[in-house]
């Protein structure tokens, strides 16, 4: 019994001081990921930020007033606390943030998100992915609030300890945005090209719109958290001074008309409300007509359609004196 | 409790020592903390399914000591026996019919009765599945059926029975024990042993690297492939099909390496529960080293007693697809299950029937390193027949399924595969690729990194540091791969 103690104690020190070194050598290099993730890469951009419709619609690569920090899958939630981030950074670095732009989509706000964003998993993926970009005391009560369950333990410890916990979803997240997502711009060679698909669409928006309280006419609500979060990203953009832009990204025509009307028409009220209350300014593309050929699934789109979509999302913004 | 979680992490080394420092100066005090740890362990999940098998070792346990004396002497008749092992067995069967089974079969009927225009407006309830309750279930069952056969005297000791159907490693997938090889374990000291112990540690390194790292990286390339198959091309569902194969196995297996490692740990001793399935060159020898202890359940306590190979063809054929079937239903309550066991079943009986079904006894290229052309020919066409079943499998209806293998054998099958070129889809082939070497290498040991036999590598036998260097080289990988979340085994559902 001695012996195997002695002979455990000896690999798991072993073990400790080779994971310590590990985790040593991985935490230089994320330094330079969380740097590069709360810095402006421009002098006085517009900040485009949001989720994968801003992300695929927008290549900024050309065009110097353009900054697309977009990143798929994003909630409202994590957009606040990244925008307090650069807007704090941009600051500090005299920089000017000219306007920010985000998302406004009608799927960004579907009642599921909620649950979504409350999923334990989604928690852990989340938490990991955003904790060097905010502390936990800047997170939103409820995805503290977290239950006695079989995971309480990991997400806890990955909240304090990220970077000593959760190696592998740190560099998921390196992997994730630096490769696989970002179809608007230069990173796109190997996105496949979109071919429609009736019954594939038909099953989709089935899936999305099943639940009949999201069906139905009457009683339709948005994602309470992802409305909360924009109206805190429409303050903080008016306490800062910066003009905040609301940017529906164009639909495959196809999928536009299987979108319930009194979705659309709550989004409408909900820009409507944004305008009166923050002043934010609402740009609506959802039904401008493209080809197939511009998409890269029935609401992203591809490179092509992003080549096309920027300049006239440039010359609106133009239009409303957010560029000379 | 999970065991690729942390609570787990730090369960298992604090009972370990109260275990042989604590309780270690009386066996009962011993049992009593086996079966408190094994109740928390599981309780972890649910509490109120304590009650449920609670009820069961109660019950099981108290139709053993109706049966006999504490002598061990047959205490009535043998007509009073029968009565007293049927209604244990009618009674474990109809706990798992209520919460595995119940909705199933009411569902099947009302379709059925919907055909011919006849509505029954049942109910469905919506019952909560026990975890592990096939296991333990068929755990007891088979303790009464050992006494009844008088292969087993039963035990008067309530908290050694109490912890052979609730002890912790192997309570919610397995192995499924006999009582004739677990309980005596519980009713004897036990010693702490170096050597298990610490080849013990090796089988759950094994089995945890399998899980978390092979089993989970392939999960990730196969859920979007069965997802959305029908928009794929047959190249990819070829792939789709391989990598579940290769997920399901260290899945299963990984969690019986774990469960297997960890009652080493305590001094008990379990039975394997895979043995390298994947080499295996015909059906019959798959099904001989696939989940051990389920076959060899359904094998000693179905087949047997229907008459086993004895008789008519007719009657091989009757049990051999009864057996096939309730193994398949035992898995899940879905027609899909029973249709793979179908599956194999019609695998099967040609060997039966032609006498060949016990040709491979021994091990696949015994005493060589490669295999002959024609062995390999033979694991190849059996794991192609295997991956094929695990396709009905893994598909959500029968439908799904003939869909999925229509698709593998479509004319898309020469087109190139979606997204194998992704980091992930390649992780997943490399990973695959590992799992083969090592337990090719590793094919006449017990698990994956056994040195209980001299190993195919003489370095790793001889240098204490290349074998150091392999086992922080798998747990560094391991630790990296476990907390990007924790993924649930494959087996608990059943």
């Amino acid at each position: 019994m001695k012996q195997f103690a002695k002979t455990l104690t000896l690999f798991m020190l072993i073990f400790a001081f080779i994971y310590a070194g590990v985790v040593g050598i991985f935490n230089l290099s994320i330094s330079s990921e969380i740097t590069r993730a709360t810095t402006l890469k421009k002098e006085s951009p517009i900040l485009l930020i949001g989720d994968s419709h801003i992300e695929c619609s927008v290549n900024d690569l050309p065009y110097e007033q353009l900054e697309n920090r977009a990143t798929s899958g994003e909630f409202y939630y994590f957009t606040y606390h990244r925008i307090k981030n650069l807007v704090t950074q941009a600051n500090a670095e005299n920089k000017k943030i000219r306007a920010i732009g985000v998302t406004f989509h009608v799927n960004s706000m579907h009642p599921e998100k909620d649950i979504f964003l409350l999923n334990d998993n989604i928690k852990s993926h989340y938490i990991t992915t955003y904790t060097p970009i905010f502390r936990k005391r800047e997170c939103h009560p409820h995805l503290y609030n977290i239950p006695i369950t079989d995971s309480s333990l990991s997400l806890l410890l990955m909240s304090y300890l990220p970077q000593f916990y959760d190696i592998k979803g740190l560099l998921t997240v390196r992997k994730f945005r630096n490769m696989e997502n970002y179809s608007g711009g230069f990173r796109s060679t190997r996105v496949k090209p979109f071919t429609y698909n009736e019954a594939k669409l038909k099953r989709m928006m089935t899936q999305l719109y099943a639940e009949p309280s999201i069906k139905s006419d009457s009683d339709s609500k948005f994602s309470t958290l992802q409305v909360n979060h924009l109206e805190l990203i429409a303050q903080l953009a008016k306490n800062h001074h910066i003009p905040l832009v609301l940017i529906n990204t164009p639909l495959h025509k196809d999928y536009n008309s299987h979108i319930p009307e009194k979705h659309k028409r709550q989004l409408l009220e909900l820009a409507d409300s944004l305008q009166r209350k923050f002043g934010a300014i609402y740009l609506d593309y959802h039904d401008m007509s493209l080809p197939d050929s511009h998409f890269r699934d029935y609401n992203h789109l591809n490179p092509t359609g992003a080549a096309v979509f920027t300049p006239i999302l440039l010359k609106d913004l133009k239009k409303h004196g957010l560029i000379e | 409790m999970l065991f690729n979680s942390l609570e787990f992490l730090m369960f298992l080394p604090l009972v370990f020592l109260i275990y042989w420092f604590i309780v270690n100066k009386s066996l009962k005090l011993q049992n009593i903390f086996i079966v408190v740890v094994s109740y928390l362990f599981y309780g972890w999940w649910d509490w109120r399914f304590l009650l449920l098998i609670a009820f069961t070792s109660f019950c099981s346990y108290y139709s053993g000591v109706l049966m006999c004396d504490r002598d061990g002497a047959a205490k009535r008749t043998l007509r009073f026996k029968k009565i007293i092992t049927g209604s244990n067995i009618v009674l474990n069967l109809l706990i798992l019919g209520v919460f595995k089974y119940f909705n199933f079969f009411t569902d099947s009927l009302e379709t059925m009765l919907s055909s011919l225009d006849i509505s029954l407006g049942w109910v469905t309830i919506d019952i909560l599945l026990p975890m592990g309750i096939s296991f333990y279930t068929f755990q007891a069952i088979s303790y009464t059926i050992d006494i009844y056969q008088k292969k087993l005297q039963p035990t008067h000791d309530v908290v050694a029975f109490f912890a052979f159907v609730s002890f912790f490693p192997q309570l919610v997938a397995g192995p499924i024990e006999r009582a004739t090889n677990l309980l005596p374990q519980f009713e004897r000291t036990r010693h702490f042993d170096y050597g298990q112990a610490v080849d013990g540690c090796r089988q759950i390194l094994w089995g945890f690297f399998k899980k978390v790292v092979i089993a989970d990286t392939c999960a990730a390339t196969v859920n979007p492939i069965f997802d959305d198959w029908a928009n794929m091309p047959g190249s990819t569902l070829w792939i789709g099909a391989f990598l579940f194969t290769i997920q399901i196995y260290c899945d299963f297996s990984g969690y019986s390496d774990i469960a297997i490692g960890t009652s080493r740990l305590f001094g008990i001793s379990l039975h394997q529960n895979f043995n390298f399935p994947y080499f295996s060159r015909d059906i019959a020898e798959f099904w001989r080293r696939w989940h051990i202890s389920l076959s060899t359940w359904f094998r000693d306590y179905v087949y047997i007693p229907l008459g086993g190979s004895r008789g008519t063809k007719m009657l091989i054929l009757r049990n051999t697809f009864v057996i096939f079937a309730l193994s398949g239903l035992w898995h899940g309550a879905n027609w899909t299950f029973v249709v793979w066991g179908l599956y194999h079943a019609v695998l099967f009986i040609p060997l039966m029937l032609l006498n060949k079904n016990r040709r491979n006894t021994n091990t696949a290229a015994a005493g060589r390193m490669l295999p002959s052309f024609k062995e390999l020919g033979q694991i190849s066409l059996t794991f192609v027949l295997v991956m094929i079943g695990w396709v009905i499998f893994r598909a959500e209806n029968i439908t799904e399924a003939w869909g999925y293998i229509g698709g593998m054998f479509s004319t898309s099958v020469f087109t190139m595969p979606t997204d194998v070129f992704s980091l992930k889809s390649a992780t997943a082939l490399i990973c695959a690729f590992t799992l083969f070497i090592t337990e090719w290498l590793q094919r006449n040991q017990k698990h994956g990194l056994s040195l209980e036999y001299p190993s195919c590598i003489a370095l790793v036998n001889k240098s204490k540091s290349v074998r150091y260097t392999i086992y922080i080289s798998l747990l560094l990988i391991i630790t990296v791969y476990m907390y990007g979340g924790t993924s649930q085994f494959i087996y608990f559902q059943f």
